[in-house]
């Protein structure tokens, strides 16, 4: 008799576990919902967001910014992060899923806004364009060179690594020798 | 994974089989009418053949495209390219047959061929190409391949100027494959090009005039042999299966050396294929080996090119300029990816012994080609408003301004009504936030200013704020701007247009004012560089910014004032900005900022000319090897009208297109060949708005709002969208302006009724986008308890129109995440479910094992009992 209900009682856990760790979902609703799953064949790229420059310029920075909360003293808002890379993915659409998920403030122009023809991101973790002076503003690299192209033009490749700065003085600070020799 | 998955996997597979059986015997039905040879060629990148020559047939109706395809297919690689097989088919890249993306640089894949195989190249550019390469070529890396494109091969691999071209009968065709249709024999030989065909002896195929083509010598690199000959004679080499044999074998090497061989003479190439011919009708001295079962294929070349664009256009000779033609004058080869199925009209094009265009003339028709294009894109007709309903929604955006302040400057009449109802619209909205049009551009004001004024209307009194008061914006954006952010918060820039939107009706400056105009004067002389240039920062002068603030002093190019302590007077500064500039001209007339040569620093540069009275076409420090600025414009002109911003080419990037018009570029050119017509005409300058001398006051004409516009408010649909915005604003406002009539009580209720709705579905997107922001992320942290949000988000999207969902940001995450609660929540349902019913099972099991039990103890003790009462008879 005891023997029965035990036996019961574990084929009943046995079922419950099985049932608890299992999704019941159509292949669509799979692929929907672990789209983000990066595994041994997913493609990635790898994003990050930084504003070391401001730390460097805090004089110049907008008084009502001046604050741990706005400025990390480390100057990392967003570490190195590695997401799936969807196919057609632009730098833009990397940005946009990366500032979503980790709940990063961003503000940006849409590309029928402007006459580039591109999204232009006008400020991220409210660090707008001119908040740290007249030649402060959001640029980003792809795999260490700044492209001359908007963020929503620039589709990325498997393995790209993407790196939003913010600099404060058009790009110098940060690297970017893009400026074709003006005013080195 | 769940079974269902494994079905629903097994269930593809079958289907997969079945379409692929049932599409098995249509091709075979078809009539075969001939077959012509094909070959695929990359000798230009020491590549040899893709596919060897082979013979391939052609069936009936079939166009050059569906052979292309076929070949490729049956040789094993995928080829990606724009249009379709039968519209617009543009060759962009061919690629290992492994590849499995569906689509490459926004090309379409041809899918995955049975045999598959790789391109296995390794690239080695022949000797004699290298020289012209360096020298003409925007961008050149003979390593690019590897570095970049690795089994991928097609356009802007190792330089700016290569692609696939073809050939048919050694003639580049001048129609894309889709319209090319082989007859019987034709040799058809598809090659790749490192210089728009330079290389190859197409260089006139591509129409003379793809991006940086003007760099090519006209007659290409050196003559170009006609190799089909040859290649048909190496195809029956090849089907005969016989060149193992000693002289065949070296017939058959000579042939493929000829071939590779890109500048080899007609003489090297006869005698190649007649030698190789002569081995073949040699009875064989060995035995032909077996034939791979491979089908070996037969491509000829059809080039694809880049987009054609107008020959260089008009010589530099300067005033009278001919009108640019807009087409070469043999159709351009293939078609241009981006613009497939419009051609340009073709104006008439530019002889040099046409009598010469006037001037303003030439600007009017260049202005002409920048609006035709521009409604194209816009999807208005030609004949139409460019302001169209769908501009409009970008009025008080960088990307609506600046083409309404180019049409009222040329003089031409739109939909400037509606845009200036719409514009007002905005800046009432946006002044109700923090920052009102900006916290940190005063540029905003002013762009919006001179845009209010190119509509008719009055920026000073733009509107009403949230207290009833007009609004200013010449006040609030240049001289008062001190009041919230100070006027050159943004740099140099800042100051330019502020000063340029103060001078464009001359505008006074009230007394206690923040900024002065002689106080902003200043401000733009003190960032006069030592070589005479301005720069939003640095030291060295870049053309637009030195452009603009010549177009800023321009008014005060007379005055001997002092304006600051060590800064030069304006018409000093002046006089070293333009010898700064003139340095700065390069020798095709245009202008080089940030490194790239761009259209834009040109059309500035002529702008600032214009605005100091100066001729740009004669002034000789403006003429640089013969090309004035309007000929370093045209450069950059392209068929459809519009203006490219550069044709430089960035390896970082090759899915931007730099060879296509672009809305910057051709706003500015507008604006400069506003400029140009202007001067021409003895009218006030670009951005002085002042009226003219002569011109008639402008009576206040009474405003109907006619049957068109009763029409539009009576089709308005019950179910309102944000897609009529613009509509329902702009006909309120001139309903509001318009004299009286019957039924305008009725109008007025149902126009500010559908405004109201509009405001409210606006309103509801915009709440939506902060919700989704704010509640759905991160993923993983949703659970069954977030349900209730999650529903409510996903019911209000759906709740919204088709057009008002795709504006909500992200609505798939809306969809995950309601997918993730809804999985969740069925699999906790299931298991209770299944628990329950174990449960219930259990339950029955275990009473019927006791009730057998019980059986048996009755039975047995029925037994007992019998056998008690046999023991005692």
């Amino acid at each position: 008799m005891k023997k029965d209900i035990l036996a019961v009682l574990s084929v009943l856990l046995l079922l419950a576990v099985v049932v608890n760790g299992t999704d019941v979902q159509s292949i669509d609703e799979y692929y929907l919902t672990h789209i983000d799953d990066v595994t041994p064949e997913s493609e990635t790229v790898t994003i990050s967001i930084r504003c070391d420059a401001v730390l460097d310029h805090y004089d110049q920075l907008d008084p009502a910014l001046r604050s741990d909360e706005f400025v990390p003293p480390d100057g990392v808002i967003l570490p190195p992060t590695e997401y799936v890379l969807r196919e057609g993915d632009t730098v833009f659409d990397l940005l946009d899923r990366a500032v979503r998920y980790n709940k990063i403030q961003m503000e940006y122009q849409g590309s029928d806004q402007n006459g580039f023809g591109s999204v232009y991101i006008q400020g991220i973790h409210y660090l707008y364009e001119f908040s740290c002076g007249p030649y402060s503003g959001w640029m980003y690299r792809v795999d260490g060179v700044y492209p001359h192209y908007g963020c929503s033009s620039y589709v990325l490749r498997d393995g790209q690594v993407v790196e939003w700065v913010y600099t404060c003085d058009l790009g110098r600070d940060v690297g970017a020798d893009w400026l074709g020799g003006q005013g080195k | 994974m769940s079974a269902k998955k494994l079905l629903s996997a097994a269930l593809c597979v079958l289907l997969v089989a079945l379409t692929v059986c049932a599409g098995l015997p249509a091709t075979a039905a078809d009539e075969r009418i001939g077959s012509a040879i094909w070959s695929v060629e990359a000798f230009t990148v020491g590549g040899g053949f893709l596919v060897e020559p082979t013979e391939l047939p052609i069936y009936a109706g079939e166009n050059a495209a569906d052979q292309l395809l076929r070949l490729l297919r049956q040789s094993g690689l995928v080829c990606y390219f724009g249009g379709t097989a039968d519209d617009a088919f543009y060759l962009a890249y061919i690629a290992d047959g492994t590849s499995t993306r569906a689509k490459f640089n926004r090309y379409s894949g041809s899918g995955r061929p049975q045999n598959a195989r790789e391109l296995r190249l390794s690239p080695s550019i022949p000797a004699v190409l290298l020289p012209h390469l360096r020298d003409t070529m925007v961008f050149f890396d003979p390593d690019d391949y590897e570095k970049n494109w690795t089994g991928y091969l097609g356009e802007f691999v190792f330089t700016n100027g290569s692609g696939w071209m073809y050939t048919v009968n050694n003639d580049f065709p001048g129609v894309g494959f889709s319209d090319t249709f082989l007859s019987d024999g034709d040799v058809v030989r598809v090659q790749f090009t490192l210089a728009y065909g330079a290389d190859i002896g197409g260089l006139g195929a591509t129409g003379g005039n793809a991006p940086g083509v003007g760099n090519q010598p006209a007659s290409g690199y050196y003559p170009v042999a006609n190799k089909d000959a040859l290649c048909k004679t190496i195809c029956k080499a090849l089907s005969a299966g016989s060149l193992s044999g000693g002289e065949t074998k070296n017939a058959y090497a000579d042939a493929l050396a000829a071939m590779a061989a890109p500048d080899a003479s007609q003489d090297r190439v006869d005698n190649a294929a007649r030698a190789l011919a002569d081995a073949l009708s040699k009875p064989s001295d060995v035995p032909p080996p077996p034939k791979s079962d491979e089908p070996s294929v037969a491509v000829s070349s059809a080039v694809t090119s880049e987009p054609s664009a107008p020959s260089e256009t008009v010589s530099a000779s300067a005033p009278p300029v001919s009108e640019p033609p807009d087409t070469p004058s043999e159709p351009p080869v293939s078609n241009p990816p981006e613009t497939p199925s419009t051609p340009p009209e073709p104006d008439t094009p530019g002889d040099a012994n046409d009598p010469p265009v006037p001037v303003s003339d030439a600007a009017l028709s260049v202005a002409d080609g920048i609006l035709r294009w521009k409604k194209a894109e816009n999807g208005s007709p030609a004949d139409g408003f460019l302001l169209n309903d769908a501009f409009l929604a970008s009025a008080g955006s960088t990307a609506g301004d600046w083409y309404p302040i180019g049409l009222d400057r040329l003089g031409i009449s739109d939909n400037f009504d509606g845009y200036l109802a719409v514009l007002t619209d905005r800046i009432e909205e946006r002044y109700r936030e923090p920052g009102r049009l900006s916290a940190a551009k005063a540029t905003e004001w002013h762009r919006i200013a001179l845009a209010m004024l190119a509509a008719g209307g009055d920026p000073t009194h733009a509107g009403t704020d949230e207290n009833g008061n007009p609004i200013d914006l010449i006040a609030d954006g240049t001289y008062d701007r001190g009041k919230t952010a100070p006027l050159g918060r943004q740099g140099l820039n800042g100051w330019v247009w502020g000063l340029i939107a103060l001078d464009s009706m001359r505008y006074d400056v009230p007394a206690d004012a923040c900024d002065t105009r002689d106080g902003m004067i200043a401000e733009i002389l003190r960032q006069q560089l030592p070589d005479g240039g301005f720069a939003l920062n640095g030291t060295e002068a870049d053309p637009d910014m030195t452009a603009m603030v010549l177009q800023a002093l321009a008014p005060y190019r007379d005055s001997d004032r002092v304006y600051a302590e060590a800064v030069k007077t304006v018409p000093d500064a002046i006089e070293d900005a333009l010898a700064c500039l003139s340095a700065l001209q390069l020798d095709a007339g245009d202008f080089a900022s940030w490194g790239t040569e761009n259209v834009e620093s040109t059309d500035q540069v002529l702008i600032a000319l214009c605005c100091l009275g100066i001729d740009p076409l004669t002034d000789a420090r403006f003429c640089k090897n013969g090309h004035t600025l309007l000929d370093g414009i045209l450069r950059y002109r392209l068929p459809d009208g519009g203006f490219a911003h550069s044709f430089a080419y960035d390896p970082n990037n090759p899915t931007a297109s730099p060879g296509e018009s672009n809305a910057m570029a051709g706003e500015q050119t507008l604006l400069a060949m506003a400029a140009l017509w202007r001067q021409q005409n003895g009218l006030h300058t670009l951005y002085d708005f002042r009226p003219e001398e002569d011109a008639e006051p402008q009576e206040n004409a009474t405003v109907r709002f006619d049957d068109a516009d009763r029409e539009a408010a009576d089709s308005l649909p019950d179910t309102l969208t944000t897609a009529y915005e613009a509509t329902v604003t702009s006909l309120l406002d001139k309903l509001l302006r318009s004299e009286d009539f019957d039924g305008k009580a009725a109008y007025l209720q149902k126009l500010t009724d559908a405004k109201a709705t509009i405001a409210a579905i606006r309103a509801e997107i915009d709440a939506l986008n902060a919700e989704i922001r704010e509640t759905l992320y991160p993923f993983d942290r949703l659970t069954v308890r977030d349900r209730e949000t999650v529903d409510g988000i996903f019911e209000r999207c759906m709740a919204l129109s088709e057009y008002d969902r795709t504006q909500i940001e992200r609505f798939d995450d809306v969809q995950r995440a309601k997918t993730q609660i809804d999985g969740a929540l069925r699999g906790r349902l299931l298991a209770v479910v299944l628990c329950v019913a174990a449960a219930g099972i259990a339950f029955c099991l275990v009473r019927r094992v006791r009730k057998r039990r019980k059986r048996r103890e009755t039975e047995r003790e029925e037994l007992a009992a019998r056998y008690e009462t046999g023991e005692e008879p």
